[in-house]
């Protein structure tokens, strides 16, 4: 593209003015306020228009500062410019917005109707920030803000990752941020804490609740009762019955006097004997002698004793006087009378013995038996083998029942506890059920608590999903600039190096850009940063990218190259060497804009065509 | 013989919990279940079926007292009900414990088991649920003998943790009726008689559509049933386009002009179209048209890509686009495509 003719109507305090641009360099020469940046600015709002400002802004923006104080119906100009051999002209009127602009095809003679993208294509692509950034090429503005390194700095990383357009990524990256803050904001960190909570609560409870499911069966508890009663009324009509006959054994005992099964039992063992000597008795005798009878026998016995002693003495006493046959019948008598006193005494003995043993048998009768008979019959003694038999018997069905009573008193005292224990039980199942479902309606609550805090879940998946969706946005960002800097930051590096060796006559050999967007230079093959560089250096390294980048953008169209007292803080040797680079290397139009005469006096000593453009 | 076929009652619930209706939905539970019972009262009802989940949870002491009073009220219906996977049989289940009415019978086994009830020459089998969820087909192989009675079916269940069902095999079964419950949207089958009577009630925002019962009859002549409505709401679906003019606030008065405003109807509303990329739409604000459940966002911010990509030929802007736009996009690429640009385009 070059630009050939403009002619300005009216703009800021241009008017009226046409200017002629020739190829190669054209130094546009005027002193201070004479219209160098209004033209700059021309140049520009003719390709691309002018953008307004709106509301306040409005009235500071570039429309209203070069909004011309006359002729403001023809607030605009003509722009002719030739590209690939056809020469086209640019109508516009600030007035009519940026639409308000003619396009003719001149060489053809057309007028042109383009779309946006048609007119950028039109451009070759070049847009405003593009323009801005490349082609069109002031100081860097020191005074401005930081220093030139940083400003370089700067400018390299939004060429490097946004070429053209004049996207910023730092504050799309911030923009980002806040998008995530926000979103996080939304999200219910305490709803999420709270379910989480909520789950625990509503384990543990279901697992207290299957492990008290340990049922209290209601019906099964009644049965058991019922039959628990039973058993005790049972156990009570057994008592009672043993009870009486406890009472009855014991009445009938009371009437004897052998304490305990042992005394009867000794009692027996006595009896023994006694009988056996009664009836050892009752074989030779028919029984007892009667007293009248054991009398007679007495004195009888008495009688034959002195008769048996008498008749002996006569006898010894007849047969000492000689009188051997009177004495000895007399001695005769005399033993037949002891004799028969012995014998008659014997029997005496035998009936006392008998009658002792009687008494001893009545005795006997009276320990076992209060009561003793007047006298021992047979019938008797067979009445009280039958009674201690009988109180055998009682005396063990005694002892066997009592102890019954003792073992069936203690059941019965151990049943009655657990009969007392029963209502207790009933109501330990009830207050069991009552607690069952006091649980159940807690983790009812609960699991409505949960479900109540379902949405909010659902929105934090939501949210989740959002956020995850801004970190790859964040992502993509970082790593679509990064491969840009590795695509661009590379090519830029590499041209950049060999424009500024050659602008700087091979001082410096090498522009390096590092992963962090620092630049370095090398020079004698020593690293050097920009920070202890001159001015005029930093203003020569900003020209090589610049015209690096241009070569990136338009690599087989010369574009015009616009620099705006770009030179002021060269020395002359150094503003030779560059402008004798750029005639030689630079293949498009150069618009020098300049206040002072040292270029054209440079450009006129190095002879190097240039066109002067006096404002 | 008449029959009411009924299930998936879960009483004791309480849907949509958080929102302003509610405990008027929960207590629509048991109005329902009071309506059904008056139902088999007044039509005379022979059995009145219950396939499972009579209950939400475990039932409590006074919930199982208030259904069998329920119970009493029709002395003359046999009623017999199976435990469901909500409603399972634990140890100190009221199932078993509770005092149940003369007329109720609760097929409480583990394994199929039947009750035969002469003076209607009717055998219902069914089995109830002891854990959570069963998993074996358990009603795969059964079948019932030509013994001129009639024969019901209860089963609750027919997914794949629940009892998966296979209807030819049931078909082919022989029951003169099977009552199917656990899905909660009812279905009839054509070929055999096979019905799931649904739920009385939708249960949660997902119960689209029209719930109710099943009311028939066993004859001589076959099995003839008709599935009844009885719910008391309903929950529907809308679907709202947006354009770049709309706004939070208009789509509201859309919204409340196009919902039934009726109390009986609950929405669940989605959104879609193409939306002005500076807006978004705020739920809270959309909710008070009407009772909606939910709102489903599907709108996308109206970014012309084409128009984008040639005007940022040069920059990150087309790269970005190409990078996580195209027809294979993934929905979250979409999002972070949006997000992007908007950062990118207007970062302030």
């Amino acid at each position: 593209m070059k630009y050939h003719r403009l002619h300005i109507n009216h703009f800021g305090t241009l008017q009226n003015q046409t200017l002629e641009f020739s190829d190669g360099i054209n130094v546009i020469y005027g002193p201070n306020e004479s219209g160098k940046s209004t033209l700059h600015a021309f140049l520009e709002s003719m390709l691309f228009g002018m953008e307004r400002g709106r509301g306040k802004a409005a009235r500071r923006d570039a429309y209203s500062r070069y909004f011309p104080a006359e002729g403001s119906s023809t607030y605009g100009g003509v722009l002719e410019l030739t590209r690939d051999g056809t020469r086209y002209t640019i109508y516009r009127n600030f007035q009519k917005g940026p639409r308000g602009y003619t396009l003719m095809d001149e060489t053809h003679n057309r007028q042109l109707n383009l779309t946006e993208e048609e007119y950028r294509q039109f451009l070759s692509g070049l847009t405003r920030p593009l323009y801005r950034n490349t082609l069109s090429l002031g100081q860097l503005q020191a005074s401005v803000s930081g220093s030139l390194s940083e400003q370089l700095s700067n400018h390299i990383v939004n060429l490097n990752t946004t070429g053209s357009s004049s996207l910023d990524i730092a504050q799309a990256r911030e923009r980002l941020k806040k998008d995530r803050r926000q979103l996080e904001l939304s999200y219910s960190r305490q709803a999420e804490q709270e379910a989480k909570q909520l789950e625990q609560r509503i384990g543990l409870l279901q697992d207290e609740m299957e492990q008290t499911a340990d049922h209290p069966d209601f019906r099964k508890m009644e049965d058991e009762s019922a039959a628990l009663n039973q058993r005790i009324d049972r156990m009570n009509q057994r008592r009672e019955t043993l009870t009486r006959e406890i009472q009855e054994d014991e009445a009938y005992l009371a009437d004897s006097s052998s304490g305990d099964l042992t005394a009867l039992a000794e009692a027996e063992k006595d009896l023994t004997p006694l009988m056996t000597r009664r009836d050892r008795y009752l074989n030779r005798h028919k029984g007892a002698l009667s007293t009248p009878l054991r009398i007679a026998s007495l004195l009888l016995a008495l009688l034959l004793l002195c008769l048996g002693g008498g008749g002996m003495i006569l006898g010894v006493w007849f047969y000492l006087k000689g009188h051997a046959l009177r004495g000895g019948g007399l001695a005769a008598i005399g033993v037949l009378a002891a004799l028969l006193c012995l014998l008659t005494s014997l029997r005496l003995l035998q009936d006392r013995s008998f009658r002792r043993n009687e008494r001893r048998i009545r005795d006997l009768y009276r320990r076992v038996w209060l009561d003793a008979p007047s006298e021992v019959t047979d019938r008797n003694l067979e009445e009280f083998t039958a009674l201690l038999e009988e109180m055998r018997e009682r005396h063990t069905s005694l002892q066997k029942n009592r102890e019954e009573e003792h073992a069936l008193t203690e059941q019965l005292l151990h049943a009655q506890s657990q009969a007392r224990e029963l209502p207790a039980g009933r109501e330990a199942i009830r207050h069991e059920l009552w607690q069952q479902d006091q649980r159940e309606e807690v983790l009812r609550g609960l699991l409505q608590e949960k479900e109540a805090l379902s949405d909010q879940l659902a929105q934090n998946r939501l949210l989740a999903e959002e956020i995850s969706a801004v970190d790859l946005a964040a992502e993509t960002i970082d790593h679509l600039s990064e491969t840009a800097f590795d695509s661009f930051g590379h090519y830029l590096q590499e041209t950049a190096s060999e424009l500024l060796s050659q602008i700087t006559g091979g001082r410096y050999t090498r522009l390096l850009v590092d992963d962090n967007l620092n630049i370095t230079l090398e020079r004698d093959h020593t690293a050097v940063s920009l920070d202890g560089l001159s001015c005029s250096t930093l203003d020569q390294v900003y020209l090589s990218l610049r015209v690096a980048c241009i070569r990136f953008f338009w690599p087989d169209e010369p574009m015009p190259l616009l620099l705006d007292e770009s030179f002021a803080l060269y020395d002359a040797d150094r503003i030779a060497e560059t402008l004798c680079w750029l005639s030689e290397s630079y293949p498009g139009q150069v618009l020098l804009f300049t206040c002072q005469h040292r270029e054209e006096d440079i450009l006129k000593k190095c002879r190097i065509e240039y066109e002067t453009i006096s404002l | 013989m008449r029959f009411i076929h009924t299930a998936d009652n879960h009483l004791g619930a309480t849907p949509d919990s958080g929102m302003p209706w509610s405990k008027e939905r929960a207590q629509a539970l048991w109005d329902t279940f009071r309506k059904i019972i008056a139902a088999a009262g007044d039509t005379q009802a022979d059995l009145l079926l219950i396939a499972g989940d009579l209950f939400h949870q475990q039932p409590l002491q006074r919930e199982c007292k208030e259904v069998n009073y329920l119970f009493s009220t029709i002395p003359a219906t046999r009623i017999v009900l199976i435990a469901g996977n909500h409603d399972y049989i634990t140890p100190s289940s009221p199932y078993l414990n509770y005092p149940w009415e003369k007329n109720v019978t609760i097929l409480a086994s583990e394994t199929p088991d039947s009750v035969y009830f002469p003076e209607i020459h009717t055998e219902v089998h069914g089995f109830s649920y002891h854990r959570r969820e069963i998993r074996e087909a358990l009603c795969d192989n059964l079948t019932v003998p030509d013994d001129g009675r009639f024969h019901i079916l209860l089963a609750h269940g027919g997914d794949e943790s629940h009892v998966p069902l296979h209807m030819d095999r049931l078909a082919r079964s022989g029951f003169d009726y099977i009552a199917l419950g656990h899905i909660h949207q009812p279905h009839l089958w054509d070929k055999a008689p096979i019905a799931c009577c649904g739920s009385p009630e939708p249960l949660d925002k997902t119960d689209i559509g029209r719930r109710g019962y099943i009311v028939g009859e066993l004859s001589g002549a076959g099995c003839h049933y008709r599935w009844q409505a009885s719910a008391s709401c309903q929950y529907r679906t809308l679907t709202a386009t947006v354009n770049t003019h709309t706004t939070t606030a208009q789509l509201a008065d859309t919204l409340r002009k196009n919902l039934r405003q009726d109390g009986r109807s609950l929405y669940r509303v989605t959104l879609t179209g193409q939306r002005d990329p500076a807006v978004h739409f705020d739920p809270e604000i959309i909710r008070q048209a009407g009772r909606i459940v939910d709102i489903t966002d599907n709108t996308e911010p109206a970014y012309d890509l084409d128009a984008l990509q040639a005007e940022h030929a040069h920059d990150l802007v087309s790269r970005y686009i190409q990078a996580l736009s195209g027809p294979e996009a993934t929905p979250l690429e979409q999002k972070a495509l949006h997000y992007g640009l908007r950062a990118l385009l207007n970062p302030d």
